[in-house]
């Protein structure tokens, strides 16, 4: 008993030595498990001791310049939230509600500039819903028949305008946020369907491309889920090796979908791989191929 | 967080209003790019809008707890790329000028409390010498280790060591208890609804 109270007090006096930079995550791996060590007997002292440097580290974060994020980000942000609910709503019966109401009757809020752009942007959806809707039905019907494989969730999105969607068959609205699907009745716009692989053979994705604005929107349906911080990251290939360009989650619905800008245009690629890593710390694959894109 | 976690997209939006340029700031004080940084804010705000359950009061201010997941998250994504984007003397030199030095971009922020705790924070890191400054900064912003930060700096591990503590614990001493009492709870449903009012007025008074 001396002896561990002899340790535990070794212990101490090493770690509360080392405390600030262990609220900094500054410490080498070694000191760092000794503190942890140390933290583990449930010292009071060096709890309280502790909670004070994370104070101040935490407060570090105050002293950086601000920056202004794009004012698209808080549209990407929004959208990803008020798709979700979107869903929600949907499953209450509600689904117009759902999907457009939440998301637009927030940009109507908006009294700033930006916002005023993407309010405008839901008027005009909504007041010239069915000449866009007519001329997105044509080119879903004329791309499915490229391919071969649904859109699904655009084309499920149309029917649900059309007034033709029945409320058994449940879209996912999540997949379809208003500038995607405002890109396909865009004539550059390209819409190009993944391989699965064995990873995931009961995948099936497709690609918008929208050339002009170097922006593309993934989606993708029968994927394994992501748990305990994986995730789906997009690779863009080159002749001069791959590089990160996206990522996404995928739930128990097995669908994913992820929209991004493009430093660099798609014609410099040789193509796109989605693998699913262990993180997002991950600078190159470590995982094969869910699904492949040749371009 | 009951609001979010009852799926209230309004209180959500309050919240990203609220904390979107210091989550965006701290994300792209790491990573020093916009898309990136992007991300990071994307998957902050994800995270909390999937599981907000996953922030407990009882462990702290939420503020504090939203910054930390915002660093994590960035740090997590430097160090995946760091190797190949930047070489060591490169980032001493962004880590040394990584805080404010004036007061010129904090004119538009209009949380008040905020901006008072950012005046405290960085009053009380002015007192420091350049070089504890610089060691805290790769500390905070890179997530080195005191090893890497000696190798960085070419200085003796011992004096990194002495940098960082001897800061941590000055700056412990000047902000301890105020920056506990400063600190910002997340937006409550009845402040969403209260701001909903106040733009349903504006935008009558306006058309």
């Amino acid at each position: 008993m001396r002896g561990d109270e002899a340790a535990r007090g070794q212990r101490h006096a090493a770690a509360a030595e080392l405390l600030a930079e262990y609220a900094l995550a500054a410490l080498d791996p070694e000191e760092h498990a000794l503190v942890e060590r140390h933290l583990e007997d449930d010292c009071e002292s060096c709890g309280r001791t502790l909670a004070a440097f994370q104070r101040v580290a935490d407060a570090l974060a105050l002293a950086t310049p601000l920056v202004t994020p794009a004012a698209r980000l808080k549209q990407r942000v929004l959208a990803q939230a008020v798709l979700v609910e979107g869903a929600a709503a949907e499953r209450r019966g509600g689904y117009l509600a759902g999907l457009i109401g939440a998301a637009w009757l927030s940009a109507f809020r908006r009294p700033s500039g930006a916002a005023a752009m993407a309010a405008s942007v839901g008027v005009a959806v909504l007041v010239g819903l069915a000449t866009w809707n007519a001329v997105l039905h044509d080119r879903v019907g004329e791309l499915e028949g490229e391919s071969g494989v649904l859109a699904v969730p655009v084309q499920e999105f149309a029917l649900a305008e059309s007034g033709t969607f029945a409320a058994g068959e449940t879209p996912e609205p999540e997949f379809a946020t208003q500038e995607a699907l405002f890109s396909l009745s865009e004539p550059d716009t390209e819409i190009m369907s993944l391989r699965r692989t064995a990873m995931a053979p009961a995948a099936q994705a497709r690609m918008i491309w929208e050339p002009q604005k170097r922006v593309y929107t993934l989606v993708a349906d029968g994927l394994p889920p992501t748990v305990q911080g994986t995730v789906y990251i997009v690779w863009m290939e080159t002749a001069d090796g791959g590089r990160r360009v996206g990522h996404f989650y995928v739930d128990q619905s097995g669908r994913g979908f992820v929209r991004r800008y493009l430093e660099d245009h798609l014609d410099g690629a040789t193509g796109l791989v989605v693998t699913l890593e262990p993180g997002m710390h991950v600078g190159q694959r470590t995982t094969d191929p869910v699904l492949l894109l040749d371009y | 967080m009951d609001a979010i976690g009852a799926q209230d997209v309004r209180a959500f939006e309050v919240l990203y209003d609220r904390y979107a340029r210091l989550v965006y700031s701290t994300a792209y004080g790491v990573l020093e790019d916009a898309q990136s940084a992007e991300d990071v804010v994307q998957e902050v705000f994800a995270r909390i809008w999937k599981a907000p359950q996953r922030y407990v009061a009882a462990r702290g201010k939420f503020f504090s707890w939203l910054l930390s997941v915002t660093r994590n998250l960035a740090i997590d994504e430097y160090r995946a790329r760091r190797r190949r984007t930047r070489n060591e003397r490169q980032i001493v030199d962004h880590a040394a000028s990584a805080f404010i030095a004036d007061e010129s971009s904090l004119g538009a922020f209009h949380v008040a409390e905020m901006r008072d705790q950012r005046a405290l924070v960085r009053e009380a890191l002015g007192t420091l010498p350049p070089e504890q400054r610089t060691a805290i900064a790769l500390a905070y912003f890179k997530g080195m280790t005191q090893s890497e930060i000696a190798a960085a700096l070419d200085t003796p591990l011992g004096t990194v060591k002495t940098r960082i503590r001897l800061g941590m614990r000055k700056l412990r001493t000047q902000l301890d208890e105020r920056v506990g009492a400063l600190e910002i709870d997340e937006p409550s449903r009845g402040e969403a609804t209260a701001i909903d009012r106040e733009r349903t007025e504006e935008a009558a008074g306006s058309a």
